[in-house]
C-alpha cells in the first residue's frame, strides 16, 4: 500500500536571498544567519500573503554553521525574529535540521510530515547557510573568505570519518567513478564524455544567466572572450582556465560556493486557499540513504529508492514530469539521477545534454535556475530549488519562465552525494 | 576485519551490529583476505590539499565494496586520463595498511594483476 500523507500540504509562499558572501557582496555583506534567514521567511510570509502571527512552527535546515560562524542551535535562534512570538519572552516551536547538502530538504520534508499529521497547519521551513565565508565570534564585524583548509573541512566532516575520509574516499572522486562507469556502461568514449562535461555547463549557464537572484549568472561565452578565447569549448578545455581536479572533472564542473538563505511556508491544504490563490500542491516525498557508490556506479539504487517512495506517495510517473531541479555538486550528480529518476530513459539523458534539450526553453527543462554552477549554498539547496520550481509551477520565473507553464516539477537533492531527498510538486489546475 | 552473518553469512565492511541482508543479530568477526577486483578509479589532482593520487572503489572477493587509495607504480600524473583504462578491467588488488599523503593510517589497494 503506497504511503501517503494523512493531511494534504500545500506551499504558500517562498522567498530568496540574493546569494553571495557575505565579507563582500553588497546585498547580503555583513549578514549571518540569522539576517540571511529573516530576509528570506519575510519574502516567503509576504508571498503566501499571511502574517507571521500565523506561524506555527519554524523548521530549519543548516549544515555548517557552528564552522562558518561558531554558532550552533539555529533552532533558538531564528524563531524570534522570524515572527514567531507567543509573546516577547516566549517563542513558537522551532527546531535545526542538519543533513548536510539535504539539510533544507529534510526540514521541508519534517515541516510537511508535522502538518500531515495534523500537529501544526501553517508553518515556515527552509534553509540558511553561511557556506563560503567565516564569521568568528570574537570579531564577529570582520567576515572574511574560508580558507582552504576551512572550506574542506565544511565538506569532508559530512563524511564517514574511519572508513573514508581516511582513505581519500571523498565525494568528488566517487562521484568521478559516476560519470566512468557511465560512460563505459553506455560506450561513451572520453571525447564523448568531455563533450558531454561541456554540454551541461553550456545548459546550465544558458538557463543561470537570465536568474537575477544567481550567485553567477554570466556566460561562459563572455568568460572564454574575457580570457582571450573565441572558442567557448576551448576555454573549457583549458588547462590553465579550467584545470583537472577530479579526472574526468574540471574545475568548471563543481559548484560555485556560496552563501544565502531560503524559506518555504507550508501549509494544511484544507486552508490554504483562505489564502493564497496558487498554492502548489506538496505531492510526494522520497528520502533514501545510501553510500555513493554501488557495484554498478553508472546507477545509484538511494536515487532509485527515493524516486520510488516519492511517485508512489504522488501518485504519478516519470513521464508526467514537466520540470527538474536538481542538485548538481559536481557534473554526474546531474547525470545520474536523470535517469535514476527516470526523467530520462536509460542511456539517453547524455545525448540529450549535449543536445541542450535541458534548456530552460527546450523539452526537457532541468535546472532552469542555473544549478550549482550559478549558487550553491550548502544546506539551503532543497529549499532553493523549491523557490525556483514553485516561480515555475506558478508561472512567476520571469525571463526563463518555462512554456507551456509546468504542471509538475520534481526536485532532487542530496546530502553528500548520499541522503537522497526527491519531492514532487503539483500545480493546481 | 569484517563481520559475517552467522545466519545467511553476508560480510559486511564497515563491521554492523545488524545483517544488512536477514536482519539477524549474530554476527562474527571475520579476517577477509584484502583481495579483490578494482571495478572503478579516478585521479585527484587535489588542488586545495596540494596532491594527486588514485582512488579506487574495490570489491573483495568476500563481497563487500571498499573505497581506498590505489597504488599504480610509476603512475603519471601529468596524464590523469590513463586512468580510464584501469576502469572496469578486471583488476586485482590486495589490500595494504599505508600512510596516506597526509599522515594518516589507511587501507590502500596495490594492483596485483593487470586486467585483461
Amino acid at each position: 500500500m503506497a504511503k501517503t500523507l494523512s493531511r494534504s500540504v500545500d506551499i504558500l509562499g517562498v522567498g530568496l536571498t540574493n546569494q553571495g558572501f557575505v565579507s563582500d557582496t553588497p546585498e547580503v555583506k555583513y549578514m549571518t544567519s540569522r539576517e540571511l534567514w529573516s530576509w528570506a521567511a519575510q519574502e516567503a510570509i509576504k508571498d503566501a500573503a499571511i502574517t507571521a502571527k500565523e506561524l506555527d512552527a519554524l523548521f530549519v535546515g543548516n549544515m555548517i554553521s557552528e564552522l562558518s560562524e561558531d554558532q550552533y542551535h539555529l533552532g533558538n535562534l531564528l524563531p524570534q525574529s522570524t515572527g514567531l512570538t507567543v509573546s516577547e519572552e516566549v517563542w513558537k516551536p522551532s527546531v535545526r535540521i542538519e543533513g548536510a547538502c539535504a539539510s533544507s530538504s529534510h526540514a521541508i520534508r519534517q515541516a510537511a510530515f508535522a502538518i500531515a499529521a495534523g500537529v501544526y497547519d501553517i508553518v515556515i521551513a527552509g534553509g540558511v547557510e553561511i557556506n563560503n565565508c567565516r564569521i568568528r565570534s570574537r570579531d564577529p564585524g570582520n567576515p572574511r573568505k574560508m580558507t582552504n583548509e576551512e572550506r574542506l573541512q565544511s565538506i569532508y566532516c559530512h563524511y564517514d570519518q574511519a572508513w573514508e575520509v581516511s582513505q581519500l574516499s571523498i565525494q568528488d572522486m566517487v562521484l568521478a567513478q559516476w560519470l566512468i562507469a557511465y560512460a563505459k556502461h553506455y560506450g561513451l568514449d572520453v571525447e564523448t564524455m568531455n563533450d558531454w562535461l561541456d554540454a551541461r555547463i553550456f545548459s546550465n549557464a544558458y538557463n543561470g544567466h537570465l536568474n537575477p537572484k544567481a550567485y553567477w549568472n554570466g556566460t561562459i561565452e563572455e568568460l572564454a572572450l574575457n580570457a582571450g578565447f573565441e572558442d567557448p569549448v576551448a576555454f573549457l578545455r583549458s588547462p590553465d582556465h579550467n584545470p583537472v581536479t577530479y579526472w574526468p572533472l574540471r574545475l568548471f564542473d563543481g559548484p560555485r560556493r556560496c552563501d544565502g538563505a531560503s524559506a518555504v511556508l507550508l501549509c494544511a491544504s484544507e486552508i490554504s486557499e483562505q489564502f493564497h490563490k496558487k498554492p502548489i500542491r506538496i505531492l510526494g516525498t522520497g528520502n533514501a540513504h545510501g553510500r555513493s557508490f554501488s557495484e554498478k556506479m553508472y546507477s545509484q539504487p538511494f536515487i532509485v529508492e527515493a524516486a520510488r517512495q516519492a511517485y508512489e506517495m504522488a501518485g504519478v510517473g516519470p513521464g508526467d514530469i514537466d520540470i527538474v531541479e536538481l542538485y548538481d555538486f559536481v557534473a554526474p550528480e546531474y547525470l545520474i539521477p536523470l535517469e535514476d529518476f527516470g526523467y530520462f530513459e536509460r542511456g539517453e539523458a547524455w545525448q540529450a545534454v549535449i543536445h541542450q534539450r535541458t534548456r530552460f526553453d527546450s523539452d526537457k527543462p532541468v535546472n532552469t535556475s542555473g544549478g550549482a554552477a550559478a549558487s550553491s549554498v550548502v544546506g539551503s539547496v532543497g529549499a532553493v530549488e523549491t523557490y525556483y520550481l514553485v516561480k515555475q509551477l506558478r508561472r512567476e520565473a520571469g525571463a526563463n519562465q518555462v512554456v507551456p507553464t509546468p504542471e509538475i516539477g520534481l526536485m532532487y537533492d542530496a546530502g553528500a552525494a548520499r541522503d537522497c531527498i526527491i519531492n514532487i510538486y503539483g500545480r493546481l489546475v | 576485519m569484517g563481520a559475517r552473518c552467522d545466519a545467511c553469512k553476508h560480510v559486511m565492511l564497515p563491521p554492523q551490529s545488524v545483517c544488512g541482508q536477514c536482519y539477524g543479530y549474530d554476527l562474527s568477526w571475520i579476517e577477509l583476505s584484502g583481495r579483490g577486483k578494482l571495478l572503478y578509479a579516478s585521479v585527484g589532482k587535489h588542488r586545495l590539499m596540494g596532491l594527486d593520487f588514485i582512488q579506487g572503489t574495490v570489491k573483495l572477493e568476500e563481497g563487500p565494496l571498499v573505497p581506498g587509495m590505489v597504488i599504480v607504480d610509476d603512475f603519471d600524473f601529468s596524464h590523469p586520463e590513463k586512468i580510464w583504462d584501469y576502469n572496469v578491467a578486471n583488476i586485482s588488488v590486495l589490500a595494504e595498511i599505508v600512510k596516506n599523503p597526509l599522515g594518516v593510517e589507511s587501507i590502500a589497494f596495490r594492483i596485483i594483476e593487470p586486467g585483461k
